[in-house]
């Protein structure tokens, strides 16, 4: 093992060691410093990986395989992983203190998310259908147990026997998908799949290495949680706990993205009849319009940003196509962009709800936020702006995301797709707002005790918050950090 | 004598038959004991699949491990879950009894043979190949399986020789990634099971 290989595994190798480390924390710790402890630990960890991972894409010239090529450090993977990290990291500060509410162990908790980091790491890297596949139930698993990891709540419960069976059924899809394509090209690497289904020799097996490839799809599909596979996505999402959520909502969105694009851009050549990308283009008009009609209808929070969330799928799917278009040199900033930026927006979000949760009580319906801008003036500021951000309001992060896209969308041609994704954003704009509303929403007669909440709330909306305001304004810099 | 190709495939779809009608039968059975003991049979006809496919230790893995313990330990879940309830517990008759004793019997009597049989050293030549694209000798699909070469495919050395790349070493030690990802994935669930099965009373201590 060179170093070059040690350089290309660092970050896997340092969130293995801190989750165990984390994880033995509770042995030699006694309780009342445990906390605290497992807490820095695991900071620095995601920290130390955030910078290794900064120090490989600085460094980053050629594409580097390791291991026979079972995996592949190039650019978009680095790219992915760090947003990926910085959701973690994010997810981290918020669950400081608030954790022990949900779980009696800080340590369990920590170490579990830092492992369900590690898992899309190796996802976005992988090269092979093996790495792929056990990297990403090292990231499934792990996100099963986070959304029951409350078992105090019924709810909590509930949300992780949900995902755990629909999750295990799209996993059979993908396992299927995973064989029928290694039975047209007897190939585990995705370059040698490719391969084999263009070359001439393998055209008796053409169909079934396709038929391999869309059930592969299903499964990828159903992980980001679009159109015809994504009735459990608010189920899940108001059931766990809202930490949880804020994790599965940005960082495993993320990594399923970062497994799809590197499929489809790998695969989508090998089909020739067409069937994916007009199967794709339909998928993403129904997600947006979905999405978007069923947020209308909602009366709970953490249900509502759910789907909200399948509908900025519906607009990430919209720049995939656009990127996919042309496929000489695709241009996948818009969609590294729009995932960052939907990160940040979306972790800050759960970051004030949480922050304005009272007495173990989660934020869950509109009621629950009347009235909080005047309650906590900074933390209704926060709110309001990164639900605006959310709708694409001009002068925010999530405007110049959406402008990318739509942009992208237009210069490809793509414009029935554009004008449908630019309608259903402006659907948005009334579900984001209404939560504006009832924000600085007056109750008649109640005086508005004046509450104080813990600093690490306030240093995750605060940091999210300069983020986006900073992307928002100036967008490039984001761009020159993801190109 | 048949000829051996003809031989395998006939053999082949027998097995397979047998694994989906059993496979079937587990979704279709109404009560859970029935259904985990037809899951159980329907392991066997794919264990039989493998030593078709030469892959004789996965076949004996198959059946230890699988048919031989999970098996068991996911009838005696449901047993301990169900008890009280009588529609869900077996037949008590005297020849249900005789012949669970015959078909425990043969098993812990197979189970060594199968493994001193099957000992990866003592394997012999083939004498009849399987068609599969993958392997270009007969050999090398003999050898596809056992325990060597799950050890090559884990540590390195090439296991299947793609025509296309023969000399190749770039498949070399493809696997470990994937092989220590799945220690962590253990990892991962053994945590996760401690999490949930934790019993209530420490929790709301």
């Amino acid at each position: 093992m060179n170093i070059t290989t040690l350089n290309g595994i660092l970050p896997i190798l340092i969130l293995t060691g801190v989750g165990l480390l984390v994880l033995l924390v509770e042995a030699f710790i006694e309780r009342d410093r445990e906390r605290r402890f497992a807490f820095i630990l695991s900071l620095a960890g995601i920290i130390a990986t955030l910078v290794s991972l900064f120090s490989q894409l600085v460094h980053h010239d050629a594409d580097l395989l390791l291991f026979g090529g079972a995996l592949i450090v190039d650019h978009t993977g680095l790219a992915f992983s760090i947003i990926i990290c910085l959701g973690a990291l994010l997810v981290l500060i918020l669950s400081h203190r608030h954790v022990t509410r949900i779980h009696r162990n800080a340590g369990e908790f920590y170490s579990l998310i830092l492992f369900a980091t590690l898992g899309m790491h190796a996802l976005t890297i992988s090269n092979d259908m093996m790495t792929f596949f056990v990297s990403l139930e090292v990231m499934s698993v792990a996100v099963y147990i986070l959304a029951g990891v409350n078992r105090k709540s019924l709810k909590s419960n509930e949300s992780a026997l949900k995902y755990l069976i629909l999750g295990a059924f799209s996993t059979a899809f993908l396992l299927l998908g995973i064989a029928f394509v290694y039975g047209a090209t007897g190939q585990m690497g995705f370059m040698e799949i490719k391969e084999a289904l263009l070359s001439e020799a393998n055209a008796p097996f053409q169909s079934v290495g396709i038929l391999g490839l869309i059930l592969i799809m299903v499964g990828f599909i159903f992980k980001i949680g679009a159109f015809p596979f994504q009735q459990w996505v608010p189920d899940v999402y108001e059931g766990a706990p809202s930490i949880v959520t804020a994790f599965m909502a940005t960082c495993v969105k993320t990594a399923a993205f970062a497994i799809l694009l590197r499929g489809l851009f790998t695969f989508f050549q090998a089909d020739e009849s067409g069937f994916l990308m007009s199967a794709l283009t339909v998928i993403t008009v129904l997600t947006m319009i979905f999405g978007n009609f069923m947020a209308l209808i909602q009366s709970n929070i953490k249900r509502l940003i759910a789907y909200s969330g399948i509908a900025h799928t519906g607009y990430i799917l919209l720049a995939i196509l656009a990127a996919l278009s042309d496929p000489a040199k695709p241009d996948i900033t818009p969609i590294l962009f729009y995932l960052l930026v939907y990160t940040l927006m979306t972790v800050g979000a759960f970051a004030v709800l949480i922050g304005a949760s009272r007495g173990g009580e989660e934020v869950e319906t509109f009621e629950d936020i009347r009235g909080l801008g005047y309650k906590h003036k900074l933390l209704g500021l926060f709110m309001a702006f990164f639900f605006f951000s959310l709708a694409g309001i001009p002068s925010t992060a999530g405007f110049m995301g959406k402008f990318f896209i739509f942009k992208a969308a237009i210069s490809k041609e793509l414009y029935a797709l554009a004008v449908i994704g630019i309608l259903t954003a402006v659907v948005s704009v009334y579900y984001y707002l209404k939560i504006v509303v009832y924000l600085y929403l007056k109750e008649e007669n109640r005086r508005y005790e004046k509450y104080s909440i813990q600093w690490n709330y306030l240093l995750a909306s605060f940091l999210t918050f300069l983020l986006v305001l900073f992307l928002g304004i100036f967008p490039q810099f984001g761009f020159k950090l993801l190109k | 004598m048949t000829d051996p190709v003809v031989l395998t495939d006939v053999l082949f779809l027998l097995f397979s038959v047998t694994a989906i009608v059993f496979s079937l039968l587990v979704v279709v059975m109404k009560n859970p004991i029935h259904s985990s003991i037809s899951l159980v049979l329907s392991f066997l006809p794919i264990a039989a699949i493998y030593v078709l496919f030469h892959a004789p230790f996965v076949a004996v893995i198959q059946i230890l491990v699988y048919a031989g313990a999970i098996m068991v330990l996911f009838t005696f879940v449901i047993m301990m879950v169900d008890l009280s309830e009588k529609e869900y517990t077996l037949h008590k008759g005297k020849i249900y009894k005789l012949l669970s004793f015959l078909i425990m019997g043969g098993f812990l009597l197979m189970v060594p043979y199968m493994v001193t049989r099957f000992l990866p050293e003592t394997i012999s030549e083939p004498k009849e190949s399987v068609v599969l694209s993958h392997f270009t000798s007969k050999k090398e699909a003999h050898e596809f399986g056992s325990t060597k070469n799950i050890g090559k495919l884990i540590f390195g050395k090439p296991v299947i020789n793609d025509p296309v790349q023969a000399n190749d070493n770039t498949l070399k030690s493809m696997q470990i990634v994937s092989f220590e990802l799945a220690s962590i994935l253990i990892m991962v669930a053994i945590v996760g099971a401690m999490i949930l099965a934790r019993t209530r009373k420490k929790e709301e201590r």
